[in-house]
Parts: C-alpha cells; structure tokens; sequence
C-alpha cells in the first residue's frame, strides 16, 4: 500500500494543465519477466485524435507495453505517461478516461452476456445506455445468453460494446478483432471511427493488416521489445520498393542506378526485352523514365503491398531507411 | 470507496460469488443445528450432561481430535466438543476458499484484468475479498450464536464462542490472502493455505493433549483457549485478530508491489520437450495430479504420526471412559484396535475428501477445454475417462498407503509393539471401499450430471457429519449405517462388515460404469 500515493482526483489529470499531455507517451520502456526481456528499451507515441496501429510479431510484446500503459504491470525502467500522468500511480483517475479490450476476453461464466456488459459498466462507472443497445442491435449479440454458452466471437464482442459505450477519451484495443467474422469486423471499423469522429484516441494493436490499413493514421512496429519503426502509413510505403515489370522495344539504358535492385534483363517474344526490378519510391520516376526512352511495349509497376512492409519488417527487423526507427538487433 | 472502486468491486464480487458466499455461511449454520438439536435430545437432563463431563471431560484423545474444550459440564460445553472435530476444518476451509475465490481465481483467471482497466484501485479486489470474508465470518457467528442461545446455551459463552468461531475463519482468510499473492495458481495457494491449516491442527492437537503451552503457537488453539463454555476471555480474540490484521497487511503490500497475473515467486523454465511418459494419456493424467496427490499424501502422514503417537494415552482414555467409548459406538473390551478403528475411520475420510478434490480437476479441465483438445486425439472417451479415475483411484491407495504405514508406524513405537503396522495396514485397507464409493460418486457425477459435481462435496460432508457424529448425537443406526464410513463396520475392533463392504464396492462399481457410459452420450464441454 505504502507504494501507492493519494491517487489524484479525477479534475487533477483532465484539468487543463494536463490537457495537452499526448494521450501516450513511452521512452526507452524496459519490462523483464525473470530472465526474459519483454521489452527492451521501447519507444512509443500516440497523439490526441489519433488511430494508432501497433504491430508486431507474436511474442513483440505488445501485450506486455498495454499492460504497463494501464497500471496492471510495473515498467522496470523507462519513461511511461498516459495524458502526462503515470500509469501505475493514478491507474484509477486515469482509468475513468479510457477502456479497454483484452485479447482474450475471460467472463464471468454465469452471467449473461447483457450482466456481462453492466458488469463492466458498472466497474467503469457507467456507459452510455443508448449507445449500449444500438451497439448490441449493431454487433448482432443474444444479450440474454450465459457468456459460458458464447462463441468465441461473442465473447470479443461482449468485451468490445462494454468499452465502444464507454464516454472515454482512449481506447486501448489488443486485438479486438479476433475471432470476429467479415461483417462484424466491418461494423468494428465503423464504430472505431465513429469514437474517432467524436474526438477519442484508439491504440489498436492487431495481427489483421487489412484492418490496420483501414483505420490508422500512423503505425508503429515493434520486434523483440524495441520499437523497429514508426509513421505514417505512407511514410512505410515509401521505405519499401516498388516493383517494376515492363517489355520494351530495345534494351534501356541507365538503370544501374542508386535506389535499383533485382535487375534482370531478358529476352521476351519477337525480339523484344523484358526488363524485372525493384526501385525506391525516390527512383521510381528515373526508371520509367529510362524505360520510355528505351520505347515501353508493356509496363506494370506494383506499389508495396503493406504486407510485404510487415514481411519485410518483421522478418529482418531492418528499418526502411532513414525513419525514426531504429534497427532490430535481431536478438 | 468510490474514488478506489471499491463499491464496484464489492458489487462485482457479490454478484457472481453470492451462491458459494451463502454456502458456505448456511452450510456451517446448519451444521450447528443438527449438532445442538440433536444433542438436545440426547442431553437434555443435568444429569446427563453431568456424566458426559464425568466420563468424556477431559481425556486427551478427545482433546487431541476436538481441542481442550472448557466448560465441558455444561449443555454449551458438550456442544462445543462435539462441533469442535467440524469447526476445526470446516471454519479454515472456509476462509481460505472465499479468499482465493475472489482474488487469486479471479485473477488467474484474467476477468481481473478487465476489471483493474476501470477506475477500480489493484488494491480494491483484496479489500473486497476481506470485506466480505469478514461479514461472512460474522454472519456465520451470528447465526450459530442465535442457533446456541434457542437452545438454551447461555448468551455470554454463546457470543464468545461464535466471536471465536468468526477468528478462526478470519484467520485462514487472512493466511489465504498471503497465500494468493505468493503463488500464481489457485491450487497451490490453496495447497500451501490447506497445509498450513493441518499443521495447526496437529499442533494444537498435540499441544491439547499433552496439556502444554503449544496450543498458544495454533490459531485453533487461540479458537479453544477463549473458553467460550466455561469462564469465556475475549483476549484470546486479540490475539486472532493481531494474526489476522498481520496477515492482510502482508498481503496488501505484496500485492501493492507486484504486476497482476504475477506471483511473487520468480518465473520458472520448464523442459521444451515431453517425456515419453507424458504423451500417454495416463502419463498425462499422472502430471496433471501429483501435485495434489503428493499433498494430500503429506496431510495423511502427518496427521495420522500424530494420532499414532498419543496412541497409548488415547486406549488408556478408552478404558476408563464407557462414554465416550459409547459416543464413538465403541465396544467394552477396549484396546488398541479400538484407537485404530478411529483413527482408520479419519484416514478413509481424508481418501474420500481427496477423491472428491482430485476427481474434480475434470470438470476444471473441460472449462478449461483441455479435455476437448484430448478428446480430439485418438483416444476414446471410454479411454480417457476410465484413466482418468485410474490414476485418481491410484492416488487414493498412495495416500490410503502412506497414512496407514505412518499411523501404524507411530502406534507401533507409542505401543512398544512392532506387530501392530501389519494389522494397522490391514485394517485400513478396510476402509478402501468407502473412499471407492466416493470416487464412484465423482465419475457419475462427472458423466452423468456435469453441473452437479461441487455437490458431491455436500454428499461427503453430510457423510463425515454422520459417520463421525451420528452414534454421538443418537441418530438411528440404520441411518448411519448409510454412510459409507460406517458401513464396512469398525475395523480392526470388529470384523469387516462383509456385507457392506460388498454393497460398497458394488455401489462404486455400479457408479463408474454409469458415469463413464454417461460421459459417453453427453456433450463435451457442458458448460
Ligand atoms: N507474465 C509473464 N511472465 C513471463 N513472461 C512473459 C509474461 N508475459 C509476457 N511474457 C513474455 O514477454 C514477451 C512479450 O509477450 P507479449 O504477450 O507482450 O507479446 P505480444 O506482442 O502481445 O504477442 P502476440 O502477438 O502473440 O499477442 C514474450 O516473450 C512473452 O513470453
Ligand atoms: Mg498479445
């Protein structure tokens, strides 16, 4: 008991001073567990308004990272601060601004779906009631079921109307799709930003690209307990290559460049060439420009999907080049 | 209370542990009445509450089973006595399980998790936990001080001992709540709580019989020495509540340091890759099991050395006490079979609370969906059931085993006589049966009506309840025939009961066999 201060009145954290603190803010977060390093020197900033996707391998530790930002674990070493204040301190005024959906959601397995939610509600001192059941109108759920004879999916989603009801000003989402079918996921992402619209922050942590790429601003990726990189999705597109494929009429010139990989150069029908390569987004004009000159039969020129920016970044843990992120040990 | 989260916590708390809550308080009420009705019946003149002290009073075997009861030449007195065997496990088993079910389970659990992302305090699910252990242990004393009183036990000594009654639970509450922040899982918080509750008991047992200051170093010995039926003093009460205050202000500041879903023991490695042993389903099944098995064994040693070590002051006790030979249903011609007749009949009660416990990880492992994924595999249902109740059914002989070879052991060196450890093993292989029968109880249970199976817990406590008590409280002979306790007849110092035996083994045959073609035909999981 003796660790934990007076915790602030709730007015002390929204209170003005307080206001324009981002909503998250680590440096340099270290969390051991025995001899495990969960993270190790982790980085990560989340502005007010913002959907922030944050990603990572199984095992990154990005579970670890939303368990210290809500004061149920302890950072060993670092700087963590939600609206400016520190987790593990004032974890319940901050509480108040903020709800939460686990990964994997565990309920009381007695109570209904619908005791579930005021359950939570309760807990979190009260949610928006309309909000509430246009929310269980719109994810399709049998309030009225023991959660112990849900699906899977209806659990996540016992655990998600709980919090997208709740008035807060962050939602921290660990994988708060997961085992949600399309359409529920559809509705996820409309509901996600409509708390947007209304001026709420969203950490979403997910394994679901398509999801990420529909609803953040800005990413961050983490690898073994260190932030790998950081941005916009547009910034991470342009760290990663372009690929070209294109048919020309005579061999072209001047593609041995700075910012060209994979060249190959062959023989394609009627005498033609056939030209593969890969170019940063920096090159990309030079090289068509070249392929112009040596007269374009076909051209096909693929942006990065962001998958292959995930594949590319998780599986070397190399940074594109010159972003804040710094590389991946590779530990 | 609100700025912590308290009051949300408590609601949350209550509202999806009110049934075992209520349990477990109307279950030791009701216990106090079929104690105190009955021996109303049976001691209702001065004159036979004057005998009972005359002959029971204060002989060192019933002080080493029930404590050093005060006041004994009273109604109140003889009550205390009798409700001494019960309230010496039943009031620690009942603080340790509320408190781990509302901290540590719920933690393990990760419902926590999702309840400390509100505005609720880390401190707020072990405050609930001591708030409601606390008006659940007064609701207990108050309800078995009302129950005293209608009885005619006089006020003072009937609220002292109900007060004395709330300390012991408060107690276990508090050691239960020290327990649940050093371990991760609530079984072994419960393993560590529950042991803790039978050294007290032998201390205080020990220290009971040979009359000596060691009662003091036991809070069931604190529990005896308020004298509630004699000249009650409230300052042993003091004493429980210091340990008690101690014992949750550890557990607050260890929870106050430590991450949740954490235990304060540091994070062990375990082999990357499985024994040949393990990837059989019986050497899984044996994994899954020996820890509890391994503790169970350890109880039964330890309790049994200690009755077999005041053996010989137990059979002088008997010889110069017709009543209390007649309260245990004992015959004239005592001798030492007739203390191993008792002390058998614990140990197959401690084999039948060990089935019940083992035999209930099943339904634990079908929530948990384990038995889903092995079902899954190649094995039969039939397959997986029958090893699962082998192994458990193992692990009852292994316990049965170690306690006889203890008692007969520490008897033989209080007797001066080696020849008694064969004859101990024989006798308490004539309990086996009983436990069987339970372990029977649990498979059909378990097959038949899943939701069902905490309810073999009430089967086995009203089976203790009548075993032990039922010749002492004057119930009919035929109904404590009904117990499977009772029924093999009281070995050694009489000769197996064949028949019964035989009922016995067949009931538990019979069990199994529906129970497992039960398991065949239902769903799985039934939640
Ligand atoms: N309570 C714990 N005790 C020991 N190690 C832990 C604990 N919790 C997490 N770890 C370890 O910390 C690391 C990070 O785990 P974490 O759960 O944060 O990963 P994650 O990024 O959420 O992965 P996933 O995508 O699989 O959910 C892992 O190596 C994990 O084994
Ligand atoms: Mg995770």
């Amino acid at each position: 008991m003796e660790d934990e201060g007076e915790p602030l009145a709730p007015r002390d954290i929204t209170g003005a001073a307080m206001s324009d603190a981002p909503p998250i803010h680590i440096d340099g977060l270290v969390k051991r567990f025995g001899h495990t390093v969960a993270l190790d020197g982790l980085d990560l900033s989340v502005s007010r308004g913002e959907v922030h996707g944050f990603l990572g391998p199984n095992g990154a530790g990005k579970s670890t990272t939303i368990r210290v930002l809500l004061g149920l674990m302890r950072a060993d070493a670092g700087r963590v601060e939600l609206f400016g204040a520190d987790p593990w301190r004032d974890a319940v005024p901050l509480h108040r601004r903020l709800a939460y959906v686990p990964g994997d959601v565990t309920l009381w397995p007695g109570l209904s779906g619908g005791q579930c939610i005021d359950v939570l509600a309760r807990a979190h001192g009260g949610i928006d009631e309309t909000r509430r059941d246009a929310l269980i109108a719109r994810f399709a759920l049998d309030p009225a079921k023991r959660s112990r004879d849900y699906s899977k999916g209806n659990r996540q989603k016992v655990s998600l109307i709980a919090a997208l009801a709740a008035d807060v000003d962050l939602l921290i989402l660990d994988e708060p799709t997961s085992g949600l079918d399309p359409l529920m996921m559809e509705a996820f992402q409309s509901c996600v930003r409509e708390r947007q619209a209304a001026g709420c922050t969203v950490l979403l942590s997910s394994h679901i690209l398509a999801e990420v790429e529909a609803l953040a601003d800005r990413v961050s990726i983490i690898r073994a307990g260190r932030t790998v990189t950081s941005g916009s999705l547009a910034d991470l597109r342009r760290h990663t290559r372009t690929r070209v494929r294109a048919v020309t009429e005579r061999p072209p010139e001047g593609l041995d460049r700075p910012g060209v990989g994979d060249l190959a150069v062959g023989a394609a029908d009627g005498g033609r060439v056939d030209v593969r390569l890969s170019a940063d987004a920096d090159a990309v004009p030079a090289v068509v420009a070249a392929l112009e000159r040596a007269g374009i039969h076909t051209l096909t020129v693929t942006p990065p999907s962001l998958d292959e920016v995930f594949l590319h970044t998780y599986a070397d843990g190399g940074a594109p080049a010159g972003d804040a992120g710094d590389a991946g040990d590779g530990a | 209370m609100s700025r912590w989260g308290l009051d949300a916590m408590l609601a949350v708390q209550l509202r999806t542990a009110w049934r075992t809550i209520a349990g477990w308080v109307l279950g030791i009420v009701a216990g106090m009445v079929v104690t105190v009705t009955a021996l109303r019946g049976t001691y209702g003149t001065p004159e036979e509450i004057a005998a009972y002290a005359r002959t029971v009073g204060t002989g060192p075997a019933i002080r080493m089973l029930n404590g050093n009861v005060a006041g004994i030449d009273s109604f109140g007195g003889i009550v205390a006595n009798e409700f001494g065997f019960i309230a010496s496990f039943a009031l620690p088993v009942m603080g340790i399980a509320l408190v781990c079910r509302l901290t540590r389970r719920e933690e393990e659990a990760g419902r926590l998790e999702l309840l400390l992302a509100s505005p609720i305090s880390r401190h707020a699910p072990l405050t609930g936990a001591l708030v409601i252990t606390v008006a659940a242990a007064l609701a207990t004393a108050a309800g078995c001080a009302v129950v005293m009183i209608a009885e005619g036990v006089a006020g003072r000594s009937a609220v002292a001992y109900a007060l004395a009654i709330a300390a012991l639970v408060i107690v276990f509450a508090g050691l239960a709540a020290v327990a649940a922040q050093v371990f991760e899982h609530t079984r072994a918080a419960w393993g560590a709580a529950l042991a803790a509750a039978v050294a007290a008991y032998v201390v205080r047992g020990v220290g009971a019989a040979r009359e000596t200051p060691l009662v003091w170093a036991s809070p069931m010995g604190w529990f005896d020495e308020v004298r509630a039926m004699g000249e009650p003093r409230w300052w042993p009460l003091a004493i429980s509540l210091a340990a008690a205050t101690a014992l949750f202000a550890t557990a607050f500041a260890l929870a106050a340091r430590r991450d949740l879903g954490s235990s304060m023991l540091p994070v062990r490695r375990a082999p990357a890759r499985a024994s040949r042993l393990l990837v059989r389903p019986f050497g899984l099944a044996v994994h899954e099991r020996r820890g509890a098995i391994a503790g169970w064994a350890g109880a039964a040693v330890v309790v049994m050395a200690m009755y077999g070590l005041l053996a010989r002051q137990v059979v002088e006790a008997l010889r110069d006490n017709p009543t209390l030979r007649e309260l245990r249903g004992i015959g004239a011609d005592v001798g030492v079979d007739q203390a191993l007749a008792m002390f058998a009949l614990v140990l197959a009660m401690v084999m039948s609370g060990a089935a019940v416990q083992l035999a209930g990880g099943w339904r634990r492992a079908e929530d948990d969906g384990q038995v889903e994924i092995e079902l899954a595999g190649r094995g039969s249902r039939v397959r997986w059931l029958g090893v699962q109740a082998v192994v458990v059914a193992a692990g009852l002989l292994v316990i049965g085993f170690a306690g006889a070879l203890s008692l007969g052991v520490s008897v033989a060196v209080s007797m001066g006589d080696a020849g008694i450890v064969a004859r101990t093993l024989v006798a308490c292989a004539a309990y086996v049966p009983a436990a069987a029968v339970m372990l029977g109880l649990c498979v059909a249970a378990f097959g038949l009506a899943p939701r069902l199976q905490t309810a073999v817990w009430g089967l086995f406590a009203a089976a203790v309840v009548v075993g032990y008590l039922g010749p002492g409280i004057g119930l009919a002979s035929w109904v404590v025939r009904l117990s499977p306790f009772a029924a093999v007849g009281k070995v050694p110092s009489e000769p197996l009961a064949r028949g019964g035996a035989a009922a016995l083994v067949a009931a538990a045959v019979v069990l199994t066999a529906a129970g497992i073609a039960g398991f065949r035909r239902r769903d799985v999981p039934t939640g």
